[in-house]
């Protein structure tokens, strides 16, 4: 009794410490035995909440678009972005007014940092864009007040175009089973541009207002198609 | 737990969105076609007598009763091919007049949404009537913010 009795005690304490030191090898284990991750681990496809927010509620300008990516190795994000922006907008000053409705598209690649992969990212990233578009300007009380002529101007389809860059950084979680939800911040900078010699337009598309330099953000809910394709696959074979 | 930071970054992120605007307008929002007076000899010459510019379809004083000018900057129309301003010098006792037709074609020109609208032109030709002045001359054809002399009127040396 006595024997059997110090028998159970000592497997009761042997086991109170092997339990964490089993815990932390069987962890150790799943980080050592996790697969390398596939060369091409994944399609996404995602659309920027921001642009649409801002179309619904009248903001100044609206840029809205779909994106489309790879996953190489779980490190390397090759991305395409195609948007359609567009921009009505009246002076506070004066009554002129600008338009235009016009796309843009974007390639690039982003660099994930994260080691872990628990469906977090954290990204660095950088785009090449591009914009080819028309604009207007119409101003109703335009008039030559010496010559006492009140003509309205009213100008269509000047030409613009914009190359420029854009540095990103962002992060990015698993939602739910292939939803994504994620942000970034854009910082982006004119390459070069050409436009009409009347005037340089307010807002180029996909870039926000015209100027040098300016920046950006953007809210990505992305669907991660391999996933979703697999969990339907695997469903068809149970 | 992890999770729900990610998201609330995301929302902290969405909410701190803004920007701002600032209006950079021109310090020169007149656009004007500077004429400089020359006598025969092409020396800058001053008419002491008062002049005066009007211009024909307006009852507007484009220039009105200066002393001592040797350039004057003048407002063009926006949307004529023409213009034709007049000139009168007077004196105790006299009055001469000549008129200037300026050619031109005309192209609006934006700065910003809440900057004017301005009306630049490029002058294609110039005459006038043989009075007082004894010829006219384009110097630069671009009449746009402070862009420097447009126009020589050379005087005859006897109305000086």
């Amino acid at each position: 009794m006595e024997r059997t009795s110090r028998f159970i005690c000592t497997l009761l304490l042997s086991s109170l410490i092997a339990i964490p030191a089993c815990a932390k090898t069987s962890k150790y284990r799943v980080e050592q035995e996790m697969p390398p991750a596939k060369v091409l681990n994944g399609l996404g496809v995602g659309v920027d909440m921001v642009g649409f927010g801002m179309m619904l509620t009248n903001a100044r300008f609206a840029n809205m678009e779909v994106n489309g990516r790879l996953n190489i190795l779980e490190k390397y994000f090759p991305v395409v972005e195609l948007g359609i922006g567009q921009c009505d907008r009246e002076g506070n000053e004066q009554a002129t007014k600008f338009h235009t409705r016009a796309p843009y598209f974007r390639v690039g690649g982003d660099y994930n940092l994260t080691k872990k992969r628990n469906g977090n990212r954290l990204f660095v990233g950088l785009r090449y864009a591009f914009s080819s578009f028309n604009y207007d300007y119409s101003n109703p009380d335009f008039g030559d007040v010496v010559y006492d002529d009140h003509t309205p101007l009213q100008i269509e389809d000047m030409d613009g175009k914009m190359h420029w860059l854009e540095i990103n950084v962002g992060v990015e979680t698993k939602l739910w089973s292939f939803v994504r939800l994620g942000w970034n911040l854009r910082y982006k900078a004119r390459l070069s541009n050409s436009f009409d010699e009347r005037g340089e337009p307010w807002y180029t598309p996909g870039f926000g207002k015209n100027g040098g330099t300016t920046w950006g953000g953007m809210v990505n809910v992305m669907f991660d198609l391999d996933s979703f394709i697999f969990k339907k696959n695997k469903k068809k074979n149970l | 737990m992890k999770r729900i930071k990610y998201i609330a970054t995301i929302v902290m992120a969405c909410l701190g969105f803004s920007s701002c605007d600032s209006v950079d307008c021109t310090l020169y929002n007149t656009v004007l076609c500077q004429m400089a007076f020359y006598d025969n000899n092409g020396l800058s010459v001053e008419i002491t007598d008062t002049l005066t510019v009007t211009a024909a379809g307006t009852d507007s004083i484009l220039y009105n009763k200066g002393l001592k000018t040797h350039s004057v900057g003048l407002p063009l129309s926006y949307h004529n091919d023409c213009d034709t301003l007049c000139l009168r010098i007077s004196g105790r006792g006299y009055e001469l007049k000549d008129i200037i037709y300026i050619s031109k074609t005309n192209r609006e020109h934006f700065e910003s949404l809440d900057c004017p609208v301005n009306m630049f032109h490029e002058i294609t030709g110039v005459s006038s009537t043989n009075n007082v002045i004894d010829s006219v001359r384009i110097t630069s054809p671009s009449v746009i913010y402070n862009n420097g002399e447009n126009i020589k009127i050379y005087l005859h040396t006897a109305a000086e």
